[in-house]
């Protein structure tokens, strides 16, 4: 029994560290990189699992015409319970429609990320922050209010596409978000250090310069949110289909726009590998207090989440007062398309000598 | 006398009023946007709280005292956090993730004070409406003549304090110019903290007249917020009477707009009333991304030019 629930904490830990590893990596290539301050991407994140939510049971309904006649809302968990049984023999259905939720995901959060973008990409960053936490808002407003979305303040039940998998489901499942995650990780890794990513620090570091030569800043950085609202929504589509439900509720402004960003600065911004190392810190201590919480709540007239939340702030002044570059500092990274050597020689062969590094 | 409606709209007005023009205020002086000041706010309605349902004295005694604990709550957080990062180079970004981290931290707290009501006290401690509790003069609810009484007396005195006396003038010093203003001998730290003070003051006062008429607890901060912040944009961040005039345009488009919808087309739309702020500030900036302020420059200038030119070809 013990054993089962070590590997149950572990795999639980696993999934929220590839879950939140997606968000902060993109956040990292949003601030870190370009520069641009998304305290909205929490947003991303609802947008997909408002999709998955939304889509995959009603599809999967059309496609197998369980219960016509019932309301696909409030006679939700007997429609999945249907839906499941027909999906222990179809994983071809399964693997269709994840891979169908996903795309049509990107794209609409592509779009998301397009519209909340436009009231004040053009503006400094202070505008910027506040329409971008409004626009996380008002998602989350819209979800907890329309019903027909995703069951408004209760829930709705996401069928689960991969049980025809059987007891090999959830290490399955895993090991298909990990893959995810991995092509996530790497499109970013080659953008972060490819010829793009210069255009995106001159851009950070500073637009008008960037603009005197040339650069199209604000299509930039249009470009990189749409990019990354579209990534970090697989995020949220994961999310969905791990606890098979999803909870309008569940996309606050702590969880999924605050943690990301507790991960990034503890790792270090503009970094990806310091930015997974904060993530994969701060799950595990998370994970950690969460197991341990009920331990702590008989011996306080309080719920112990609030004190969780109180060390968590804490910790966030702490690491930004005394360390703020992060465990891992942001360094020049070599970039594919330059090369030194090649430079350095053909400045030499001009006359002009460097000093050596 | 009074239509419900109006009072509603009116009080509401009065408090997002009261949050926009210390929201303004710390981003003129600090330049970063004080996501802190909702938590000031619910400072505010738990001392109302407590005088009410605690003491059981009248909710009035909790108006100085709210404004006090904001104000100290607001020093601490500038003297504990936000001065030392500005010390050490800190930039808005940093900045504004910091004040994200003392909002969640003072958050928690009020959650922990409301437990602890709960389960310790057994009194009833979120969700609650003290109407009862207050005076009415007709059928003119105390909190409207008080809050609109308290937001004329913050108006002319923040007018007089910045354009009459020395202390304003070395804000508006500060606002314009820092560095310089600190060359001429200007005290920019003590500017600083003056007016986190006020903004800490100001924005626990609005809490402490919000359970007067609407239903509060420890999420009014976050229902306020969306307002706040629209209210603040829309009044252009450049100076507090746009703040002001931006405090009352966007709650009035709200809290009517919403009655107006509502009576158009259905209960349903009052659930995304939070949405009418947010969807009018980001029409506005795209029109006028400077605000209200700038806009009535705009006018103001055009007239004055056009009065000039007049002049000009009458004397030609």
């Amino acid at each position: 029994m013990r054993y089962e629930i070590i590997i149950q904490w572990i795999i639980d830990l696993i999934m929220f560290f590839i879950l939140y590893c997606i968000v902060a990596i993109n956040l990292n290539f949003l601030y870190g990189y370009t520069g641009i301050p998304h305290f909205g991407i929490s947003l991303s994140v609802a947008g997909g699992g408002y999709v998955a939510g939304a889509l995959t049971g009603r599809i999967l309904r059309w496609i197998y015409n369980v219960y016509p006649q019932l309301d696909f809302m409030y006679e939700n968990s007997k429609i999945t319970n249907e839906i499941n049984r027909h999906l222990i023999h179809d994983p071809f259905v399964g693997i269709g429609i994840f891979i169908f939720i996903i795309v049509v995901s990107l794209l609409l959060n592509a779009g998301l990320g397009y519209i909340v973008s436009r009231p004040a990409i053009r503006l400094r960053g202070s505008y910027l922050i506040i329409v971008l936490i409004g626009m996380a808002e008002a998602v989350r407003i819209i979800g907890l209010n329309y019903y027909p979305l995703v069951g408004g303040t209760f829930w709705v039940h996401v069928p689960d596409l991969f049980i025809w998998m059987g007891d090999f489901r959830t290490v399955g499942y895993l090991i298909i978000s990990a893959f995810i995650a991995l092509c996530i990780f790497l499109l970013l890794q080659a953008m972060s250090t490819s010829p793009l990513a210069r255009v995106l620090r001159a851009v950070r570091e500073n637009p008008t310069s960037a603009e005197c030569v040339g650069k199209d800043v604000i299509g930039i950085r249009t470009k990189v949110i749409v990019l990354c609202s579209a990534l970090t929504s697989i995020s949220g589509v994961l999310y969905a289909f791990y606890i098979q439900a999803v909870l309008a509720t569940a996309y606050t402004r702590a969880a999924w726009t605050f943690y990301p960003w507790l991960m990034m600065m503890v790792g270090g911004v503009g970094n990806n590998t310091g930015t997974m190392i904060g993530a994969l810190i701060f799950i595990t201590v998370r994970r950690i207090i969460i197991y341990y919480k009920h331990n702590i709540e008989a011996y306080v007239p309080f719920q112990v989440q609030w004190l969780e939340q109180i060390l968590i702030g804490l910790a966030l002044l702490i690491i930004i007062m005394f360390h703020p570059q992060g465990l891992i500092p942001e360094k020049p990274t070599k970039m594919r398309g330059l090369n030194y050597e090649n430079i350095r020689k053909k400045l030499e062969s001009v006359g002009i000598k460097l000093p050596k590094r | 006398m009074v239509p419900p409606i109006i009072r509603d709209a009116l009080v509401y007005a009065n408090a997002v009023t009261l949050m926009s023009i210390g929201f303004t205020l710390i981003f003129l002086i600090s330049r970063i946007p004080n996501f802190a000041v909702s938590t000031f706010a619910v400072v505010g309605v738990y001392c109302t709280f407590s005088m009410v349902r605690l003491l059981h004295l009248s909710p009035y005694i909790a108006m100085p005292l709210g404004f006090i604990f904001g104000a100290l709550l607001a020093i601490v957080i500038y003297i504990g956090v936000i001065d030392p990062l500005i010390k050490h180079g800190a930039g808005p970004i940093l900045l504004t993730i910091s004040l994200l981290a003392i909002q969640q931290i003072f958050i928690a707290g009020v959650e922990i004070y409301a437990d602890y009501v709960r389960n310790v006290l057994g009194e009833y401690s979120r969700g609650f409406m003290l109407r009862a509790n207050d005076f009415h003069i007709g059928n003119v609810p105390g909190v409207l003549i008080v809050s609109t009484a308290v937001i004329l007396v913050v108006i002319v005195s923040m007018h007089l304090i910045l354009k009459r006396t020395q202390f304003g003038i070395a804000m508006r010093a500060t606002v314009e110019n820092e560095p310089l203003a600190a060359i001429l001998g200007i005290n920019v730290k003590m500017v600083s903290i003056v007016s986190w003070f006020i903004t800490g003051g100001l924005a626990g006062l609005a809490g402490t007249f919000l359970p007067l008429w609407f239903q509060s607890g420890t999420t009014s901060g976050a229902m306020l917020a969306t307002s706040v912040f629209a209210s603040s944009v829309v009044g252009g961040l450049s100076n507090i009477y746009g703040a002001m005039l931006g405090g009352y345009l966007i709650s009035l488009i709200e809290v009517l707009g919403s009655y107006f919808l509502m009576k158009k087309i259905g209960l349903w739309i009052g659930s995304y009333r939070m949405l009418i702020p947010l969807t009018f500030m980001s029409i506005f900036l795209m029109f006028e991304p400077g605000g209200l302020s700038s806009f009535i420059d705009k006018v103001i200038t055009s007239y004055r030019r056009r009065k000039i030119m007049r002049r000009m070809q009458h004397e030609i």
